[in-house]
């Protein structure tokens, strides 16, 4: 169900720190932003996945971005959050170091990723404050922590 | 440079910061002159952090005053500014501005400019700082970091008494340190006073644990010195570091303290210090037995293995404990918290003019480190609010027949995997009528349904954002209070809040946190063969029974314990349990408030920290019993809920049946 | 640019989009999708008397020698007891009276209990509640059947009964749905 490749339509990103490194997801996925949470352990889950959390009568895992991509110092500045996405129609609450900001972007801005990128990235936008990464959180989430 | 529109994001974040920062300048305000280190740092670390948020989103104007207002709080965290009505007057003008700004970035240009100006103008000049005395005692900053707030205060009220604090370095066998550090207690009594018991250099062999003693003292050293009386004690006085006269007359303070209240360093129980001591030692048993294994020739492969097996299952078995004591460790008293909130109150209650006093229960229940930090936001704002708008000024009390200090109790409640923190005023009770006029003033709530709206609707607008029927903005809450923000916090900790108010009587807030470990102190008693253990703090006696007392009064069978008739419980009746009984029963006083009930057990079986855990979401509440608790390896005992016997013990067998 | 175009349509959020293989909290096993697929349905399969039955394996965590349960007092049937299982405390249900069966097993915690046969294992499920237990006789094992081997009733499940496995001759097997089992 691919669109073709429109360079007028735009694409906004949310960006967040996951250790030293900027990656941005589209905004249209973002339901809301948590300051703090302690989400409650659940037996049988997979490592990276803290626990859940109740967000109006709905049951949201959360999952401990830091524990699935390379790690780094964040900025002094960053506060840590939960960004709550939507993925198909479920929400997943998603442990980060901090926000980065929000910002419109063309489809002809993104390059393509580097050759060595570790993490599931598609490419990369230059933002106003540095390079962010076009983070893939569905590939992300398949995969199993090393 | 116009800055645009920031994202909404930020504007939440900025916002947010603002207003700790201005409550927190409120707090310094309202304080003794010579402010409390650890807020001046908390107030600098806002500032930073606000100017730091303003310039990731681009958002100069804000950076700039920030910036301005940081490097002053900067200049007076360090003493080198007073701390006057002006000084304070300035920034709190600033954290207005600052909070404008996260929400419309062009509007205030021309004030903040002049505040950047006046901001920066107000450092130099002579002014004396005031210094904290202890910053010149001799302690070392890795101790100064880790002692209590409460600590600190003890410090310097020795120092203002003109006493010495002695610092006493001494080992004790791992076996009895609990005990010769209550014996060193009492021979200290009327000679000194035991402030602090720290971690001390590491001990001489390792039966024996060294601790680092703080102690305030104007009884001099040979009385010291007879009170560590053949312990090996090393004692020294702290002396003071001289203060350097510079020019401008700058003394020199020490570096203040890092990390403030949330920092990295947890104090631990000396008790808990035992268990996990002993654990360690447990695995170090294993180790042994493994290693000697490997150098069993005489057994057969098939019993080789077979040991190993066993081994291993006793270093997973020991592992699980060691894990189980290091959570437990996290767990600090929900009273460090109650005490700075009794602080609080007192200095709100003199802002707001009025007369207050809190009552606190629960202290004693333990909670994780972190979960503790996170309530203490939450709480103030609940505490601020009760004194400013639902305790009522002393002649209006007096005119409705109250007593003239307004009353607050703080409780904690432990229930199997919950804990309910409730706040409860005994003012005004909340306005429903006038919060129905401003929902429908700011469009929460439909005009023509309004009146129909119940008590549930009327809650939620309550803690809906931007809610407040203050029509005057009160100087300790700053803005509008944001119960919205309460409600956030707390459901950032899984948790809910409800209200509940009577008009003319008071208003409760309850928050309700599942926790998994809550600790709690127990006495065990066995029924039939089973073994439950009861919450100690509501335990007030235990007597034996006298076959053939009890008497029966009104329906309700009765005991006399110490000259007050009790009416008494057979917990084997209530549960059903066949058997007989013990030849010796006992009954156990239980008490909540007025209400008293003798519960006959069997048999004792002495008292234990417990931790206690909810009996899950699938059995819903079962009656009699509050949640369950792990005792010694692998066994679990119910914790009865005193509170449902009581009422049993009054109505009769609960109406629910356990469900399937 | 071919391949950029499909990942950048892939990376924006559409609702129906394909999220497979993701986290999954559990859930009822009385999804129809992996046997709609064509692929296999494990199943644990356990004996009550000399009756056969079977839970999707999906909703097995833990099988456990029998013990003795911590007794719940006036506690009604089908609750036997709670175990606590490594912190959590797990409730154990015997399945009989759900399923129909005449069952008197006896008290199964406090100490009056009867001393449990050796076959005999607590089955720990994961339900939408959280963890829970069934008291079986024995255990038969993991059973691998394709979706038609599986005879469901007519109509869709009813009553908790996801079908039943008739092949190979021997007693029939009854799969069941273990929420409606413990609910």
């Amino acid at each position: 169900m691919a669109a073709p490749l429109t360079p007028g339509r735009p694409l906004e990103l949310c960006a967040f720190w996951v250790g030293s490194t900027v990656y941005a997801i589209d905004v249209a996925r973002v339901d809301e932003v948590l300051p703090r949470v302690v989400p409650l352990p659940v037996p049988g889950l997979p490592e990276h996945v803290e626990g859940v959390v109740h967000l109006q009568g709905a049951t949201v895992p959360i999952v401990d971005l830091r524990r699935l991509l390379p790690t780094g110092t964040p900025p002094r500045t960053a506060k840590p959050k939960v960004v709550v996405a939507w993925l198909g129609r479920r929400r997943v609450g998603l442990r980060v170091d901090g926000l980065a900001g929000v910002q419109q972007f063309q489809e002809q801005d993104v390059a393509p990723p580097e050759k060595a990128e570790p993490a599931p990235v598609i490419g990369a936008v230059e933002s106003r404050d540095g390079w962010w990464r076009l983070l893939d959180v569905k590939a992300l989430l398949r995969r199993t922590p090393a | 440079m116009s800055p645009e529109r920031p994202p909404a994001e930020f504007s939440s974040e900025a916002t947010e910061t603002a207003e700790v920062l201005g409550r927190s300048l409120l707090l310094l305000e309202a304080g003794p002159e010579d402010a409390d280190p650890e807020l001046l740092n908390a107030v600098f670390r806002h500032a930073h952090s606000l100017k730091g948020l303003a310039s990731t989103f681009g958002q100069q104007r804000m950076a700039e005053l920030a910036h301005a207002a940081e490097d002053l709080l900067d200049r007076l965290r360090l003493g080198k500014v007073r701390r006057t009505r002006a000084v304070l007057d300035l920034l709190l003008e600033s954290v207005e501005v600052l909070r404008r700004l996260a929400t419309d970035p062009a509007g205030p240009a021309r004030e903040a400019r002049a505040l950047v100006r006046k901001l920066s103008r107000r450092d130099r000049g002579p002014e004396r700082q005031v210094e904290d005395p202890l910053d010149r005692l001799e302690l070392p900053p890795d101790m100064r970091r880790v002692l209590t707030e409460f600590e600190e205060h003890r410090l310097r009220e020795t120092l203002r008494k003109g006493a010495l604090v002695w610092q006493v370095e001494v080992q004790y066998p791992l076996e009895t340190f609990d005990q010769e550090l209550e014996t060193l207690k009492a021979r200290l009594h009327g000679a000194g006073e035991l402030i602090s018991t720290l971690p001390g250099p590491v001990a001489g062999s390792i039966d024996a644990l060294a601790f680092l003693l703080l102690i305030g003292s104007a009884a001099g050293e040979e009385a010291l010195q007879r009170a560590f009386a053949g312990s090996g004690a090393r004692l020294r006085a702290l002396g003071f570091r001289k203060a350097r006269a510079e020019a401008g007359g700058l003394g020199v303070i020490e570096p203040p303290l890092e990390g403030g209240t949330a920092g990295q360093t947890l104090r631990v129980d000396i008790a808990r210090l035992d268990g996990l001591i002993d654990a360690v030692g447990e695995l170090r048993l294993i180790g042994e037995a493994i290693r000697s294994l490997s150098e069993a020739r005489e057994l057969s492969p098939r019993a080789w293995s077979a040991q190993l097996l066993r081994e291993h299952r006793q270093l997973v078995r020991r592992l699980d404990i060691l894990q189980e004591s290091l959570l437990q460790a996290r767990m600090v008293p929900l009273q460090q918290l109650f005490d700075r909130l009794q602080r609080l109150v007192r200095r709100m209650a003199r802002e707001a003019g009025k007369d207050v006093v809190l009552e606190a229960r629960g202290g004693e229940v333990q909670l994780d480190k972190r979960l503790v930090e996170e309530l203490s936001d939450p709480l103030v704002h609940l505490v601020r609010n009760a004194i400013d708008h639902g305790v009522e000024p002393p002649g209006l009390r007096e005119g409705r027949g109250k007593p003239r200090a307004g009353r607050l109790t703080l409780t904690a409640d432990p229930l199997g995997g919950r804990v309910v923190l409730a706040l409860a005023d005994d003012g005004g009770g909340v306005d429903w009528a006038r919060v129905r006029e401003v929902a429908v003033q700011r469009g929460l709530l439909d005009p023509a349904t309004a009146e129909a709206q119940g008590d549930r609707e009327l809650q939620a607008i309550l803690f809906h954002p931007g809610f407040s029927t203050a029509p005057a903005v009160s100087a300790l809450s700053g803005r509008g209070v944001g119960l919205d923000v309460v409600k956030t916090n707390i459901a950032g900790l899984s948790g809910v809040i409800d209200v509940e108010s009577r008009e003319g009587e008071g208003t409760t807030f309850r928050i309700t946190l599942p926790v998994t470990l809550a600790t709690v102190r127990g006495l065990l008693v066995g029924v039939r063969g089973r073994v439950y253990a009861l919450p100690l703090s509501s335990v007030l006696d235990i007597v034996a029974l006298e076959p053939g007392k009890p008497g029966t009064t009104g329906g309700q069978t009765m005991v006399s314990v110490r000259g007050r008739a009790v009416p008494i419980l057979r917990l084997a009746e209530v549960f059903g349990l066949s058997g007989h009984p013990g030849p010796r029963e006992s009954v156990v006083v239980l008490g909540v408030a007025e209400r008293r009930l003798g519960l006959v057990v069997d048999s004792l079986h002495g008292q234990r920290d417990l931790v206690t855990q909810s009996l899950g979401p699938r059995l819903g509440p079962v009656p009699g019993i509050s949640g369950a608790a792990e005792v010694g390896q692998h066994h679990t005992v119910l914790v009865l809920d005193v509170g449902a016997l009581l009422e049993e013990a009054l109505r009769g067998p609960a109406l629910l049946p356990v469900p399937a | 640019m071919g391949s950029l175009e499909a990942a950048l349509a892939a990376f924006r959020y559409h609702p129906e989009e394909d999220v497979s293989g993701l986290i999954e909290l559990p859930q009822s096993p009385l999804e129809p999708e992996p046997a709609a697929r064509g692929e296999e349905l494990q199943l644990l399969a356990f004996a009550l008397g000399s009756d056969e039955y079977a839970v999707p394996l999906t909703a097995v965590t833990e099988i456990l020698r029998a013990r003795r349960l911590t007794e719940i007092p006036r506690a009604r049937p089908p609750l036997l007891g709670i175990l606590n299982l490594r912190g959590t405390i797990t409730p154990v249900y015997d399945p009989c009276i759900r399923l129909g069966r005449a069952t008197d097993p006896g008290p199964r915690a406090g100490p009056d209990c009867p001393p449990v046969p050796r076959p005999v294992r607590i089955l720990v499920l994961r339900t939408l509640l959280g963890p829970a237990g069934l008291w079986v006789d024995r255990v038969r094992g993991v059973q691998r059947v394709r979706p038609e081997q599986l005879e469901r009733p007519a109509g869709g499940p009813t009553g908790g009964v996801m079908g039943v496995i008739r092949h190979g001759g021997g007693t029939p097997r009854t799969v069941v749905d273990p929420e409606w089992l413990l609910r």
